[in-house]
């Protein structure tokens, strides 16, 4: 069937968001999220072949395969099949494939942020009573977003952080200076849109664009750093709280970025790394997982610098990753706490097995693998492992905490391409402010 | 005559420039296919001839796509969309027939659910659709992928309305032969109905060709991923290899082109000639 492919986007998301509400509503009044099954308090290795459903989207089918491999030569009784799905729709998939209560998933990928907003709707299982002591294994920040009210109900296993690349050439171009990699010598987002417009003068395409260049999971920070919180507040940060002076401020800078030409237009979050690697930009705010990108392209000549903050404001950089949740209608619970366990856990979590380059491992002693990545011995990476152990301790925030996380980012998102677009912050926000209330509504009975 | 032959000549040059405007995004997407990823977008922006030509000729794309295994995601749809067209005409064309000739009770009001149902778009049933053959077992199989496309309800509408453009003398005499519905059907309407069956085969192939969401929702297993989702897998959360994408996508964009072009002239036959000389 035809359809314009803008409408069939409304479409797929008005029928994802219908089948969600309408999931929550069943599960609303059963008053809880989690399932009855009780839990094994220890888990016991199964006697007989078991095979786990995992669905996941975080990593490639053939990323995810030498972690998969390291747990079944350790576990020989149990067969993990990983279900790849689309990055970009996983959200979207993963609900319509939970609220079909499909009993073919064991254990699913869980966007941090979104770990409230599961828990409501029942897909996630407790899991506090089989670990009971992860503060002393995982990363604080981790911890937090697999926690709702004091449940534990995912097993956090990968953090993030961000960073500024710049592109030397085109710096030195300007005659602007290589910016420190020490966290003590930050610039300013003020100063690095203005050396940006310099550097787009001496001849850059682009003076700084954005890794995420309209996603809530970077630009949160704009807002926090210029004092205007993570976007919700009061009770179960169910109050928007979009329409702030912070929020204006970080916003009307950013937007002035696209007004003034210094960050293009239409360009979508895939296609920025690319625009880096091609030596198109001369500041690039993004993930450590673009290193290798970055180091294939010979020509680039590039360093790395703390992720910026705004004149007078606190420094705040991206956090938070993936966790795994338990589904309640999982019939092989057992093997899939093992599972879970295994990715989490033992000897240092998931990130021991894996041959591609990622983001910092949510457990405490497998992070050592990951810091000596060769990505991050090339000299023009130098200063980048201490930068990112700073900024993980000091100045990483999370995403929103909230039960309504999904119409919150699906609105945010709408209200930064708005900006981006040239409309007006003020108005913009205050539009946000409305279509939250409402959207929230639902929570606050 | 000679302003004449100007204006057609000038009319002519038109035409072209025009056509090879259409032609640009599928030469920006080929020549893509043939270039790093890096390149292209340092060609497209601001756009030069460069966009159209690789200055670096490399096969690493079709390579990199060959050996994630998207042969045979594309020939999974090869199969999908192929079933769907040989059994989906079949059962378009008796419906068609059905509602066009054979005179029924009731008959309006199944051809206004037929209409019905190709104006609510699929993606609005996808979801609680999905949920049923996930109830009834049918997630992850071929079955799964070829069912919802089998009733389309444009292609029996298109069907229709040619039949009954035929004159109903044929069938007329034909019955009056001793010929019953079913001899009707195959040896009058079928020969003459094949401009219209191939529009209305291209209309169940493009069904299944651009299929994302409906393959998304009943496939788990990715050895039965089609060709669409499997481009969508390119992009990882932390990786992305948009040269892979554009070769993928170019095969994909080509494959219909050439079936389009292979059929194009039943398009323009018509009925004119049915023997009939009403």
């Amino acid at each position: 069937m035809q359809v314009h492919k803008g409408v069939r986007r409304w479409l797929i998301a008005a029928a994802v968001t219908s089948i969600a509400a309408a999931s929550l509503v069943g599960c609303s009044s059963s008053g809880s999220g989690t399932s009855a099954t009780a839990l094994p308090t220890k888990l016991t290795e199964p006697t007989k072949p078991v095979t786990i459903t995992y669905a996941g989207a975080a990593y490639s089918a053939a990323d995810i395969k030498p972690v998969i491999a390291a747990f079944e030569k350790a576990h020989p009784n149990i067969t993990v099949k990983y279900e790849a799905d689309p990055f970009n729709d996983f959200n979207s998939i993963l609900g319509a494939q939970l609220s079909t209560k499909d009993k073919a998933i064991d254990v699913f990928d869980v966007d941090m942020p979104r770990t409230a907003a599961y828990q409501a709707r029942g897909w996630l299982t407790d899991i506090s009573s089989v670990f009971p002591d992860l503060k002393s294994k995982v990363d604080a920040a981790s911890l937090a977003a697999a926690t709702v009210n004091g449940k534990l109900v995912g097993m956090p296993y990968q953090s993030s952080t961000n960073l500024m690349y710049y592109n030397k050439k085109l710096l030195s171009a300007a005659g602007i200076a290589d910016p420190s990699s020490s966290p003590s010598g930050r610039m300013t987002w003020e100063q690095v849109g203005t050396d940006a417009k310099k550097a787009q003068a001496a001849g850059a395409k682009y003076g700084l664009v954005f890794d995420q260049i309209d996603r809530y999971y970077q630009l949160e920070t704009l807002s926090s750093s210029a004092g205007g919180g993570p976007g919700g507040t009061g009770t179960g940060n169910l109050t928007p709280a979009v329409d702030n002076a912070g929020w204006t401020k970080a916003l009307t800078w950013y937007g002035d970025l696209f007004k003034d030409g210094v960050a293009p237009r239409g360009v979508t979050t895939q296609e920025t790394p690319n625009l880096f690697a091609n030596g198109q930009v001369a500041f690039f705010p993004g993930g450590p997982w673009w290193a290798p990108m970055f180091e294939g392209s010979k020509d680039l000549d590039f360093g790395v610098a703390p992720y910026p903050a705004f004149a007078g404001g606190t420094a705040a950089t991206p956090t938070g990753g993936w966790s795994l949740g338990l589904s309640p209608t999982s019939t092989h619970k057992d093997a899939a706490l093992i599972f879970m366990k295994f990715i989490g856990l033992d000897n240092g979590g998931y990130s021991q097995y894996l041959t591609a380059l990622s983001v910092p491992p949510s457990n405490l002693a497998g992070g050592t693998k990951f810091y000596d990545n060769a990505a991050f011995k090339d000299p023009r990476m130098a200063g980048v492992v201490s930068l990112m152990k700073s900024e993980l301790k000091n100045t990483a925030i999370l995403r929103l905490k909230t039960v309504g996380y999904v119409e919150f980012e699906n609105i945010i998102t709408k209200t930064y391409d708005d900006i981006i677009n040239g409309a007006d912050v003020k108005s913009s926000l205050a539009s946000a402010t409305t279509q939250l209330k409402s959207a929230w509504a639902t929570y606050k009975k | 005559m000679i302003k004449n032959r100007i204006g057609r000549t000038g009319l002519t040059a038109l035409a072209i420039i025009i056509s090879l405007l259409f032609l640009l995004p599928v030469i920006w997407l080929i020549a893509s296919t043939f270039r790093t990823a890096n390149e292209t977008f340092a060609s497209s922006s601001p756009l030069s001839w460069a966009a159209l030509w690789p200055q670096h000729w490399t096969l690493a794309n079709i390579e990199s796509a060959v050996n994630n295994g998207f042969l045979q995601n594309l020939g999974n749809s090869i199969f999908v969309a192929g079933v769907t067209v040989v059994v989906g005409l079949a059962i378009s064309a008796m419906a068609a027939f059905a509602l066009a000739v054979i005179p029924f009770r009731g008959r309006a009001a199944t051809f206004s659910i037929v209409v019905l149902s190709f104006l609510v778009p699929f993606e609005a049933i996808a979801i609680p659709l999905s949920q049923s053959f996930s109830q009834w077992g049918l997630s992850n199989s071929f079955l799964a992928l070829i069912l919802p496309g089998l009733g389309n309800g444009l292609a029996v509408f298109t069907l229709r309305q040619f039949f009954l453009g035929v004159p109903p003398s044929l069938a007329e005499a034909a019955d009056m032969d001793g010929a019953g519905w079913a001899r009707i059907f195959w040896s009058i309407y079928l020969p003459l109905a094949r401009p219209a069956l191939i529009g209305a085969g291209l209309i169940l192939f493009l069904f299944q060709w651009q299929a994302y969401l409906w393959p998304i929702l009943v496939v788990s297993n990715s050895n039965l991923d089609l060709a669409p989702v499997a481009i969508s897998k390119s992009f990882g959360a932390f990786t992305n290899n948009y040269g892979q994408v554009f070769a993928e996508t170019a095969v994909l964009a080509v494959i219909p082109a050439i079936v389009l072009l292979a059929l194009q002239r039943f398009f323009v036959t018509s009925v004119a000639s049915t023997g009939s000389k009403e």
